[in-house]
């Protein structure tokens, strides 16, 4: 419902805007050029510098010797299929815990749920390194021994507010009464949660899971902490060896780009797997 | 669609003309000749310079200095190549030097004068005796002068290890220390480490009667890296593993405090500060270094090619003053290079088994809480050195009888000796370091412990001779190295395993492409007579239902 005389005086008004006098050519869409920028500059050309030393070798001539030596080496993609398997199932545990606390949180009225969720973010808010090192003390209390299972554990603590967060936000939006007729169209609690709730929740699962999976196969840190004398290590602690090295390792930036760029492929697999690209998906707003 | 096109193609244009241009910013490095001429740029290890000694350098010859560091030698060497020209003075291991010396990255200087001085008659000699360059015609001595040096051995706590078990390396492949011990993240000087293991018998057979045959056949054996060797440490290590309770770099220090720990293969120097943490905690901590022997490294100043020599040569021979020497090692706890009277004064009032002495003016300037330390005798203060059961302060005066050297205790009352008694002292000789030439004696120390901060900051000189100083590897060997290390520190599945595991990602991928395009792959197939005929079937059906 329109009104004409408005609607002629804002055109008048645009077409005085839009005119060179008062707007010097500039339009909206030149705001996002230091987004295009910073674009460019930090996320574009860092991908192709990782592309281009992966298919380089340190001499700077093209070469896939790097890419040969990775895949014909059985230590390198045992790490990097372990880092894929623990990444699953950390993804997986913290899947099934944070669920019904999503639930519970969702349920919860805004005062309490506030306050529940703090227990959950406060700790974000202290260095991970510093939490992970606290959290060794404390598994040294418990005589848990250090390696591969004090490693899963510790992944799962650092991970579970990813996944809760997510998960959270999307029930907190979902609409009840669409639970509320289901149970009214004589569905059991069981059939409503399989094909109401978990089906709405689904951006959240993705969005939580994308969150933890990637993150844990390069969180070297933890596992160089908790993995004792025979736990495993993750892909990322690979990468960081080939760039910076210990004491006299050979500093291979060309192997490490190359472990980078698998990586990225399972990266983008798994977001176009996810349907992590769908554009419906994009409003989702989800994300921490 | 076009305009979409020519946005995507001008967009991958803009970055590949970034790529290029950064790209060459690569290779001719990213800052060329310094523009200013009083500055210098030095890179170098976090925490290993006392930060006033900057400021006070910057006061004095009006020099800015830009500190940098960095965390592994490997990580300077690759930031180096980057930038040859931006830095005049790094401080990189010997190893490193070794390495730049022989691809042409670093240039000669003259030896500053405070380090032609005071530095060390030992270091010296060491590195004069580390042949570098093409066919080792040249000497390391004329590219580097030392910073800090130190040796690698056992710390471990004196209440639960028998010191006996750690005279050989093989005290830690021991179901005794099980989950007791950790090792250093660090291929290198793991290497070292389990080397001595391995070469157990032939390091303890080599005679050690000539001091320098016996420092060059230790050496070489410590440099074996020949495929039998490399194997041999690879399933030594892989047997060490059951034994271990972790790998470290940075946490040994803590966890060995804390006692999650009782023995930790560390630095000298490390060893040092964690001593010292471990007797305020009440903690006996000792160092040991083991018989077979063990590593020696130092840490070297060196100048990049387009180094401004005057001004790093003055920053040089700033900090290789004695008594800037001492300021670094009371900040950092590392041992200098530097050798001089101040340097071995300083060590003295540190691990000295007798009291310090001070004038009454000295004594008017301290503190009432220090002032309780001390006490009056023949016009001098005299530091505690230990208290006895009813909280009085003993004192102790290095006596000799003529039947050797000892320590005499006492309690001081009102000016006056009283329970006088005695201890054993041991004398550690650190002429080798400070003054080879000497021969009155006077640079000895005497201590009542043996194997605690003193042997881990200057070890005897019997102790350094069965060190080894490790050379550079070629990356040939480096390759079978890591590859070696990776194999025994990371999980290797079986062929099989990677095989099937590999085979099912491929078929999951398969079938979620083929569930994803089902339609557009399959929709062909399906027989005509089932299916409407052409596109517009469904607009038939629609108007059929209307």
């Amino acid at each position: 419902m329109k009104n004409p005389a408005k609607e002629i005086k804002r055109e008048a008004f645009e077409k005085e805007f839009k005119s060179k006098r008062f707007n010097f050519g500039f339009s909206r869409k030149h705001l996002c050029i230091p987004y295009a920028l910073f674009l460019v500059l930090f996320v574009i050309f860092p991908l192709l510098l990782v592309v281009f030393y992966a298919f380089t070798d340190a001499n700077g001539s093209f070469s896939v010797y790097n890419f040969i030596e990775f895949f014909s080496n059985p230590t390198k993609l045992s790490t990097l299929l372990i880092s894929v398997l623990v990444a699953l199932a950390v993804t997986l545990i913290c899947l099934i815990i944070a669920y019904p606390t999503a639930m519970i949180l969702s349920k919860m009225s805004k005062h309490t749920a506030f306050i529940c969720l703090m227990l959950f973010i406060t700790p974000m808010w202290i260095n991970f390194v510093l939490r992970a090192m606290a959290m060794k003390e404390l598994f040294y209390l418990i005589h848990l021994p250090m390696g591969s299972f004090a490693s899963i554990v510790a992944l799962v603590y650092d991970f579970l507010t990813f996944m809760i967060m997510p998960l959270y936000s999307t029930l907190i939006k979902m609409d009840k009464s669409l639970e509320e007729a289901a149970l009214d169209l004589g569905a059991n609690k069981v059939k409503v949660f399989t094909s109401v709730t978990l089906p709405l929740s689904m951006p959240g699962i993705l969005s939580g899971a994308m969150m933890v999976f990637l993150p844990v196969m390069s969180c070297y840190v933890i596992t160089d902490a908790f993995r004792g004398n025979n736990g495993f290590s993750v892909i990322g602690k690979l990468i960081a060896w080939n760039f910076v090295g210990e004491n006299g390792t050979l500093v291979n930036v060309n192997g490490g780009a190359v472990i980078a760029l698998v990586m990225l492929i399972i990266m983008f697999v798994s977001m176009w797997m996810t349907g992590g690209f769908k554009s419906e998906n994009a409003g989702r707003g989800t994300n921490l | 669609m076009k305009k979409s096109l020519f946005q995507k193609l001008t967009f991958v244009l803009v970055a590949f003309f970034l790529l290029t241009f950064t790209l060459s910013f690569f290779n001719k490095g990213l800052v060329k000749a310094k523009a200013v001429e009083n500055e210098i740029t030095v890179f170098s290890w976090e925490d290993y310079i006392d930060e006033e000694l900057l400021t006070e350098f910057e006061d004095e010859f009006g020099i800015k200095v830009n500190y940098y560091t960095f965390a592994t030698n490997e990580e300077m060497y690759n930031e180096l190549k980057k930038a040859p020209d931006k830095v005049d003075l790094i401080c990189p291991s010997e190893y490193m030097i070794m390495k730049m010396v022989d691809e042409g990255l670093i240039k000669k200087y003259t030896m500053p004068d405070s380090y032609a001085n005071y530095g060390s008659s030992y270091i010296k000699k060491v590195f004069d005796g580390i042949k570098v360059g093409e066919n080792g015609a040249e000497k390391l001595s004329d590219y580097a002068i030392g910073y800090m040096w130190g040796t690698m051995g056992f710390l471990y706590n004196m209440d639960n290890v028998d010191a006996e078990d750690l005279k050989h390396w093989n005290g830690i492949w021991n179901e005794k220390y099980k989950n007791k011990t950790t090792i250093k993240d660090s291929v290198r000087d793991t290497y070292i480490m389990v080397l001595g293991y391995v070469y157990e018998q032939e390091l303890l057979a080599l005679d050690k009667t000539d001091k320098t045959a016996y420092n060059n056949a230790l050496t070489a054996i410590f440099n074996s890296t020949d495929d039998v060797s490399i194997e041999k440490v690879g399933t030594a290590l892989a047997e060490l593993k059951d034994y271990i309770y972790g790998y470290e770099v940075d946490s040994g220090k803590s966890d060995l405090l804390t006692g999650k720990i009782d023995i930790n293969f560390a630095w000298s120097g490390d060893a040092v500060y964690t001593m010292d943490l471990g007797d305020e905690a009440g903690l006996n901590i000792g160092y040991i270094v083991p018989e077979e022997g063990s590593n020696v490294w130092f840490d070297g100043w060196v100048m990049p090619n387009g180094a401004n020599e005057t001004n790093a040569g003055k920053f040089l021979d700033f900090i290789s003053k004695p008594e800037n020497a001492v300021r670094n090692m009371e900040y950092i706890g590392y041992t200098s290079c530097v050798a001089g009277d101040e340097v071995f004064d300083n060590a003295v009032s540190w691990y000295s088994a007798e009291s310090e002495v001070i004038s009454a003016t000295e004594y008017a300037e301290l503190d009432a809480e220090e002032q309780a330390e001390y006490g009056l005798y023949d016009g001098e203060y005299y530091c505690a050195i230990d208290v006895d059961e009813n909280e009085n302060n003993i004192y102790g005066i290095l006596t000799n009888d003529g039947a050797g050297v000892y320590l005499k205790t006492f309690t001081l009352d009102g000016g006056v000796m009283g329970n006088i008694g005695s201890e054993e002292v041991f004398a550690v000789d650190l002429k080798y370091f400070f003054d080879e030439t000497d021969t009155t004696g006077k640079y000895v120390i005497y201590t009542t412990e043996m194997g605690r901060q003193l042997f881990a900051q200057y070890a005897d000189e019997e102790t350094i001779n069965r060190c080894a100083v490790m050379n550079n590897f070629d990356d040939a060997t480096l390759e079978k190295i890591n590859a070696m290390w990776n194999r025994e520190k990371l999980i290797t599945l079986p062929t099989y395993v990677l095989i099937i595991i590999g085979v099912l990602i491929v078929l999951m991928v398969v079938a979620f492409i083929l569930y994803k395009y089902k339609d557009k792959l399959f929709v062909k197939k399906i027989p005509d007579a089932d299916k409407p005929k052409t596109k517009n079937g469904l607009k038939v059906i629609k108007k059929e239902m209307l």
